[in-house]
């Protein structure tokens, strides 16, 4: 018995050694070094609830976990099925947070003003990249947005040519030639859906047969267990059996999902990812909640970003949302 | 555990408490008291639980109904100010008012602003732009009026924002002396302040912004038309400008900001172009500029278009020049709708159309886009005077010069609202940003407000059930696409992809289930011991109680990539399993009677289990030699229509038909005949009989099927495109595997109860007559028990009706309309789990949800229906047996 569950314990440790080398594998991300560490106050307590973006579960939970050490008694409870279950979450009530990957839409903060009077405040708390991946055996260089969007889209806004169908007319050669090109994406209450659309699909419509999947992650495990395919999902989400596709604007000029190009805004992916939440502009932020924001822009709260595959943010940026909430 | 035992024993089971009470009645003394009273408590506790099960379904009904009723109804005005702002104008002014009907900004052509009160038209004070003396001869907006652009004399351009500005405020910030415009808004002189819930007050003002001057166009040249746009991400912001000017150049210039997200520094990079010239004379009057500056559209005073392709920036071109209206009919106005895609122009003759920009490969211009009219609308009896578009959704207004005024929605056609004036020339239109209030302001300064109610513009019976010309789609069609990010996208909502994939899911699944469940159920009441049967159905139930999420999971992740990589092993295994036992079965005649009545019970079971697995490896071995033979090598690539011809797979369809006729018809020529030689002779003798005349069956149809997948192929026919054709790992068939696991036992268990309640006298009396098990299984037991087969059968396709989580994992949920089994689906089940957690209550995508709901309720209500009355009739005729 004993025997056993040693061995058990020793794979156990050996796979969330590997799980976590491949974590940590993507390029060294530098933390602003002017991010402060966190200091724990007294006087925290409470319960914390978040209800919002699958592409910011990851890292939320990283952020309660972290939190928590500080605050062992307030309890946190994370839900990530789409930003778009984010603003009625926080209409509602039933989530003091709400992580979305993208901003809110005009509609929804107007169902929120008219329970509230006042508009949702936001806080940017990282930088993400979303990838177009391939299988990892997959040859593809280089792939222009323009391309992108005749892949994806039925409408082709982007104006490319003609239609994209196989790996062929991508001019792949060989074994890729004739073979259909199978398309993954996310769901539609997802932002990460909608500012694919926006951005890569310059606001036109995905194909039918885009096959949506309910998480990032499910998006990454079907172009893993499927050889020719394609798909969308933040780079957090990447794993050892897919790859991410350099992306061009202009054709000729690729960047890779790397957090310079990110930043820089060469890739044309980049996206910042927020927290919403309801503040009375007149009054106080309550301590739990300023205090979970105040842990998101210190250096552990950005160490967490760099740690689940997204880029942090600066202290510049910490500071103008810090002061728009009026923490501090 | 079993819903449907009385199904069986419908004679004693229906009128039992009634019945029981009357002999209890009838013969008193003879039932125990406290036996009468509590079947009277259970007859009460039946009869009101019943009633409530009723009720409740009624309720739920009646709850959908409401629920859906909303998205049908127009729109409705819900009341109406007039006042006289004492504002008159030259030129058409263009008029803004913020998202709380406060304040309602004027701004004419020559860059003067008015103000007033929304609600009252009293006139505030209003800020002005400072021009240094110059006066603009252009002037152009964004999309949101936010942003304005000037033209100048002197062909200089120069941008300028006016926000109205929202910001919340405690009482105690509140600027003392403030006058009261109305019974919600007071004011200080300039802005608006207005009480909201939790104590504090909203403060709307106007703010104003004017940018430095830009030389885009040719210096002392002046400007004589002049648009602007904004689009981009929040992270990359741009900016676009286009300039004509009196000789007829035209100069774009875009700006894109970079923002770098770690240091927040821009990076503002300007690049122009020049456009080809417009003709010399035409006198431009509309220029419109989308917001992805991608496309330039000018148009003249006679209406004829000219529309500029900037998609590579460096080298523009004029891409299509064009009347939009019949000639004689001036283009009174044109403007875009939201999204900046769909052209509405409207004309001299009060018609109003709407024009797509559509890949037509025919088409004569440069690019091979022509601009397509799409749509066509309730026609104004006088010429139309202004447009005006929604910031939400595709709803636009348009007034004609006898001063009516039409709410219109741009993909359903339909004229929500109608509104006159009372006055004629309605200079001005703005609709509110949150679509309830409509605005029109008169030259001599007469003003009308309408607050209006219009929740559901954009659904009516036809874009929710019929074909629709979305934005940019080549055709007509139906669309799933329910929701983006952004509030520039219209949702589209058929629910004809979902109805289709509901009935495709449904119809793959039992087309594969009902033969094996049904077959299973034969086989069990009829051929096997009863020992076994103990064992075998109480496994298959075990099977029902497999949560349906765990069979999608399994699907999805583990069955999708086997199925995928086997094809042609598994389309292979469809015919070598069966051939396998019934190969089988003719050698197990071979037996001598002795050993084989020894090994009747669990050998035979087994042997049956291992002749089942030997055919699933046959069919894995012989799988690539299979697909190199029939498939040239690839099935996926064959059913691409990368090669190969339509001749094998037609073989493989029609061999189990022609299987079936060629036996059918052999026992009509011979069997008889066969049957009495064979009766002659010794068993051994027999057995090898049947299987040589059963090889020549087999030989037979080999060819007969053949020989007409050759004819088929010279005709053209070929199986891909309709129900096979571009292979997708997660398809049909692996949900109709997965679906098969959930309703095979369901249908198997109720069935074989059904053929196993068949009275036993029927089943001696046949055999007794000399018929084999066979005969007395198909041609006595089945249709006895046909009624019950059927309820089976239905209650098997309502599970398959209804299953959600098989359906969300296995498939893409891709809302495409083929039959195609190696294709995806969206069923409305998996529509409903998928999309409620992000549709906002009360809202568009939330009621179209239980519409969807709605739906899936009178189908499975319809099926029921029409399943009991057919299996009324069937019981009816066993009855009479």
């Amino acid at each position: 018995m004993s025997r056993k569950s040693y061995g058990y314990t020793k794979a156990f440790a050996l796979a969330l050694l590997l799980s976590m080398s491949l974590v940590s594998a993507p390029q060294a991300v530098e933390l602003d070094p002017g991010l402060q560490d966190y200091m724990a106050v007294s006087g925290v307590s409470g319960n914390l609830k978040s209800i919002g973006s699958d592409t910011l579960n990851n890292l939320m939970t990283l952020w309660s976990e972290g939190f928590r050490s500080h605050y062992p008694s307030v309890k946190v409870e994370i839900e990530g099925k789409g930003s778009s279950t984010a603003p009625p979450a926080l209409i509602e009530g039933t989530a003091q947070f709400g992580p979305m990957s993208r901003e809110m839409k005009s509609k929804e903060i107007e169902a929120f003003e008219q329970k509230y009077g006042y508009k949702p405040s936001s806080i940017r708390v990282a930088v993400d990249s979303l990838a177009v991946f391939v299988h990892k055996d997959n040859p593809i260089r280089c792939l222009t947005l323009k391309q992108v969007d005749a892949i994806f889209s039925k409408t082709r806004k982007g104006g490319y040519e003609k239609e994209i169908l196989t790996w062929g007319d991508l001019g792949l050669t060989g074994e890729w030639a004739a073979k259909p090109i199978s398309l993954y994406g996310r769901n539609s209450a997802s932002g990460t859906y909608g500012y694919f659309k926006e951005v890569a699909l310059y606001g036109g419509d995905y194909k039918d047969t885009v096959k949506e999947q309910p998480g990032s992650s499910a998006v990454v495990q079907g172009i893993a267990s499927d050889k020719y395919a394609i798909g969308y999902s933040g780079v957090g989400y990447k794993t050892a059996d897919v790859r991410t596709v350099p992306l061009a604007v202009k054709e000729g000029a690729c960047f890779d999902a790397t957090a310079e190009n990110a930043y820089t805004g060469d890739y044309p992916l980049a996206r910042f990812l927020y927290v919403y939440l309801n503040r009375n502009p007149n009054e106080k932020i309550d301590p739990v909640r300023s205090e979970f924001i105040k842990y998101i822009f210190s250096r552990q709260g950005q160490q967490v970003v760099i740690k689940d595959g997204f880029y942090p943010v600066s202290r510049a940026l910490a500071d103008e949302d810090l002061k728009a909430l009026a923490v501090r | 555990m079993k819903p449907d035992t009385h199904m069986e024993e419908p004679d004693r089971s229906f009128p039992a408490p009634s019945g029981a009470r009357r002999r209890a009645a009838e013969r008193p003394g003879k039932a125990r008291r406290s036996v009468v009273l509590a079947d009277r408590i259970a007859d009460r506790a039946i009869t009101v639980g019943g009633v409530f099960v009723i009720i409740a379904v009624f309720g739920i009904l009646i709850f959908l109904i409401e629920e859906v009723l909303p998205l049908f109804k127009g729109g409705a005005i819900t009341g109406v100010s007039e006042y006289d702002t004492g504002i008159t104008f030259e030129s058409p002014p263009v008029l803004n008012i913020d998202e709380y009907q406060s304040i309602v900004v004027a701004l004419s052509p020559d860059g003067t602003l008015e103000t007033f009160h929304a609600r009252t038209g009293r006139r505030l004070h209003a800020p002005a732009f400072d021009f240094q003396g110059k006066k603009p001869s252009a002037m152009g907006h964004t999309f949101d009026r936010e942003v304005l652009a000037f033209g100048f004399e002197d062909g200089t351009v120069r941008f300028a924002g006016m926000v109205l500005k929202t910001e919340i405020l405690t009482p105690d910030r509140l600027p003392p002396g403030l006058d009261v415009l109305d019974d919600r808004d007071l004011t200080d002189g300039a802005a608006v302040y207005s009480a909201v819930p939790g104590n504090q007050f909203r403060r709307v003002s106007v703010e104003l912004g004017l940018e430095e001057e830009l030389r885009v166009s040719t210096p002392g040249i002046p400007i004589v038309a002049v648009d602007c746009s904004a689009g981009g991400m929040a992270e990359r912001p741009t900016r676009a400008l286009v300039t004509v000017n009196s000789a007829g150049e035209v100069h774009l210039s875009v700006t894109e900001s970079r923002l770098n997200l770690l240091t927040r520094k821009a990076v503002t990079k300007t690049d122009t172009t020049v456009l080809p010239p417009v003709p010399r004379g035409a006198e431009i009057r509309h220029v419109l500029l989308p917001s992805k500056a991608d496309h330039v559209y000018l148009a003249d005073r006679s209406g004829t278009v000219y529309r500029y392709n900037i998609q590579r920036f460096e080298t523009p071109f004029l891409a299509e020049t064009r009347r939009l209206l019949p000639s004689g009919v001036q283009l009174n106005s044109m403007g875009f709708l939201l999204g900046e895609q769909s052209l509405v122009a409207g004309g001299s003759d009060g018609s109003v159309g709407i024009y797509f920009r559509l890949d037509r490969r025919d088409a004569t211009t440069a690019d091979g886009f022509t601009l397509v009219r799409t749509r066509e609308f309730e026609p104004h009896e006088a010429p139309v005077s202004s447009l005006e578009p929604a910031l939400r959704g595709k709803t636009f207004l348009t007034a004609d010069q006898s001063g009516r005024i039409l709410l219109r929605h741009g993909t359903s056609e339909a004229t929500l609202l109608r509104m006159n004036g009372g006055f004629e020339k309605t200079r001005a239109l703005v609709i509110a940003p949150r679509l309830d209030g409509v605005l029109a302001l008169a030259g001599d300064g007469h003003a009308t407000l309408w607050n209006i109610a219009v929740p559901h513009p954009e659904t009516s019976f036809r874009t929710l059930f019929g074909k629709v010309w979305y934005e940019g789609y080549p055709e007509p069609g139906y669309t799933w696409q329910s929701s983006a990010a952004t509030d520039e996208f219209e949702p589209k909502l058929s629910l004809v992809p979902l109805i289709f994939g509901t009935v495709k899911a449904t119809f793959y699944s039992l087309i594969f289930a009902i033969p094996i469940a049904l077959l299973g159920a034969i086989y069990t009441s009829e051929f096997l011991d009863r020992r076994i049967r103990g064992t075998v159905k109480p496994v298959m139930e075990m099977m029902a109680s497999l949560p349906s999420v765990v069979l999608g999971f399994v699907a999805a992740l583990v069955l999708a990539p086997v199925v995928q990589t086997w094809i042609a092993a598994v389309i292979l295994a469809f015919l070598v399993l069966p051939a396998c036992l019934v190969g089988a079965s003719y050698l197990w005649q071979f037996l001598p009677e002795r050993l084989s009545l020894r090994l009747q019970h669990w050998p035979k079971s087994v042997l049956i289990l291992c002749t089942a697995v030997f055919g699933l490896f046959l069919a894995w071995r012989s799988g690539p030699l299979f697909e190199d033979v029939f498939f040239q090598g690839s099935f996926v690539l064959w059913v691409n229509r990368s090669h190969g011809g339509a001749a094998p797979f037609l073989f493989l369809v029609f061999l189990p038909v022609s299987f079936l006729a060629v036996s059918a018809a052999a026992s009509r020529m011979y069997g008889r005949r066969l049957k009495l030689f064979m009766r002659g002779t010794g068993s051994f003798q027999a057995a090898g009989l049947s299987a040589l005349n059963q090889l020549g069956v087999v030989t037979v149809s080999i060819l007969v099927s053949g020989v007409l997948a050759l004819l088929c192929d010279r005709l053209g026919l070929d199986a891909r495109g309709s129900f096979v054709d571009t292979y997708v790992q997660r398809n049909t068939l692996v949900v109709g595997f997965a679906m098969g696991f959930a309703v095979i036992p369901i249908i198997y268990t109720l069935a074989e109860d059904a053929l196993s309640s068949v009275p036993e006298h029927l089943r001696a009396a046949s055999l007794g007559c000399g018929a084999t098990p066979w005969q007395t299984g198909l041609w006595i037991v089945l249709p006895t028990a046909l009624s019950g087969v059927f309820s089976a059968i239905m209650i098997g396709m309502g599970r398959a009706v209804g299953e959600t989580m098989i359906v969300v994992m296995a498939t893409g949920n891709t809302p495409i309309m083929d039959w195609n089994v190696f294709n995806g689906l969206r069923a409305l089940s998996a529509n409903i789990a998928v999309e409620l957690p992000e549709s906002v209550k009360d809202g568009t995508l939330y009621r179209v949800l239980f519409l969807a709901g709605l739906v899936l309720f009178a189908m499975t209500f319809c099926i029921n229906t029409l399943a009991e009355i057919i299996r009324q009739r069937f019981r009816r005729r066993a009855m009479q047996l």
